[in-house]
């Protein structure tokens, strides 16, 4: 009976999880039908405040944190969702930069990617290591210097060109959605290695995004037009890379901070309990050692006072606690 | 503890009232009981040693707030000479 429950249930969650894919990719393949320059727009904008949340989050909780990787990450997808953005508003059609071709936008997108993959890396290189982990002020400075060099290399035209109008795109941007998808292998197999400091939703949450932001960037070696299929599917994956992204820092920042210290609170209620009941048995123990010394001080104080003619005596005897240190005795010499 | 023996000649009638230090260090108030404990025995003296004692302990208990408990031990003891 349980059984049957359990196959229909499973089937039913397929279906669920299935139209949770199926949903936003139809929607979002009928917006880039309608106007690609739209869906290529929300997309990016939604990565950009996605990582503007990691960011506002991670940095603010860096307190908190359980382990560095939401710090790392905090900085890094800051100059991210910045590139991005400006990837976004460079894109061909867009008219807000003066040079209107397909390579200044590429340029940013892979500059980002670069610094994501830096990122992601350095966070799997920091994973556990609490002790060695520079002060996230520090991060911060260099994060940025990184994003502000970029930019100028990209704007100043040093940073190599990725698109030429008419032949596509470069050996230099072929190569280098290759080495970043190698990054992110990389980062991918650091993180499985060092699951131990993780939990399971967030390793999976993690490596799932990474494989999207893989198939991401490997659509992206195969486009030659920016408007053309693969270019789409490369935003289809980014899309999921950052809802996964999204739910893996609400998890990770926000709701098991406050697990884990509940499951300490617990634990530490429980261990105060313990401790309270050993305290009573010792209490016990130590009355019933008190009530046993204090009948032999009784026993050595006199019931009654000698009785010697010409001489009457009276006595009175109270402890302080319990168990008393005073003596006293009448003897005939 | 080192004591020293002595001999004392006592008249018929002498009362002497012995007591450790629980009974006259015992506080209330910033009053130590051993500046009162005096009067109370002299107005007593005559009494017979249970009756001394008795009134001892029930003025203690009025100067300790209605305990006869103090924060060391209390013992006293009175000797009398018919």
């Amino acid at each position: 009976m349980r059984k049957v429950l359990n196959v229909r249930y499973s089937g039913f969650t397929c279906l669920i999880a299935f139209l949770k894919i199926a949903l936003p990719v139809g929607c979002l393949y009928l917006l880039s039908l309608y106007n690609y320059l739209l869906y290529h727009s929300l997309v990016e904008l939604l990565a950009s405040l996605v990582a503007l949340a990691l960011f506002i989050v991670g940095w603010n909780t860096r307190t908190f944190a359980q382990n560095n990787l939401m710090i790392i990450l905090a900085l890094g997808f800051l100059v991210v969702g910045i590139i991005d953005l400006l990837h976004m508003l460079s894109y061909k059609g867009m008219g807000v930069f003066p040079q209107n071709d397909a390579n200044l936008p590429t340029q940013l997108w892979i500059g980002a990617r670069y610094v994501e993959v830096l990122t992601l890396l350095c966070g799997a290189f920091y994973l556990g290591k609490k002790d060695e982990f520079p002060r996230p002020e520090f991060l911060l400075k260099i994060f940025l210097a990184v994003g502000v060099l970029l930019l100028i290399a990209i704007f100043f035209n040093f940073f190599p060109v990725c698109y030429l109008e008419g032949e596509g795109l470069t050996v230099f941007k072929v190569f280098s959605e290759y080495l970043i998808s190698g990054g992110f292998l990389l980062a991918g197999i650091i993180f499985y290695k060092k699951r131990e400091h993780l939990t399971d939703k967030i390793l999976r949450l993690v490596l799932t995004a990474l494989g999207l932001t893989i198939l991401s960037e490997m659509s992206f070696t195969l486009y030659v037009d920016i408007y053309g299929f693969f270019n789409f599917l490369g935003y289809i994956f980014k899309f999921f890379f950052i809802t996964l992204l999204y739910r893996a820092l609400i998890e990770e920042s926000l709701q098991n901070p406050y697990q884990l210290l509940f499951k300490k609170i617990v634990a530490t209620n429980k261990d105060l309990e313990k401790k309270s009941i050993e305290l009573e048995k010792v209490y016990r123990r130590l009355n019933e050692e008190m009530d046993k010394a204090r009948a032999i001080h009784e026993q050595t104080l006199p019931d009654d006072l000698p009785e010697i003619k010409g001489i009457s005596f009276a006595a009175h005897y109270h402890p302080a606690l319990k168990l008393g240190g005073d003596f006293y005795n009448m003897r005939n010499l | 503890m080192n004591f020293q023996e002595s001999k004392l000649t006592l008249t018929s009638g002498t009362t002497i009232f012995f007591n450790t230090d629980g009974l006259t260090e015992q506080q209330a108030s910033g009053v130590y009981y051993g500046e009162i404990l005096p009067k109370v025995f002299y107005e007593n003296s005559r009494l017979s040693p249970q009756l001394i004692i008795r009134a001892v302990c029930e003025d203690f208990r009025r100067f300790n707030n209605g305990s006869l408990q103090g924060t060391d031990d209390i013992t006293c003891l009175v000797m009398q000479l018919n």
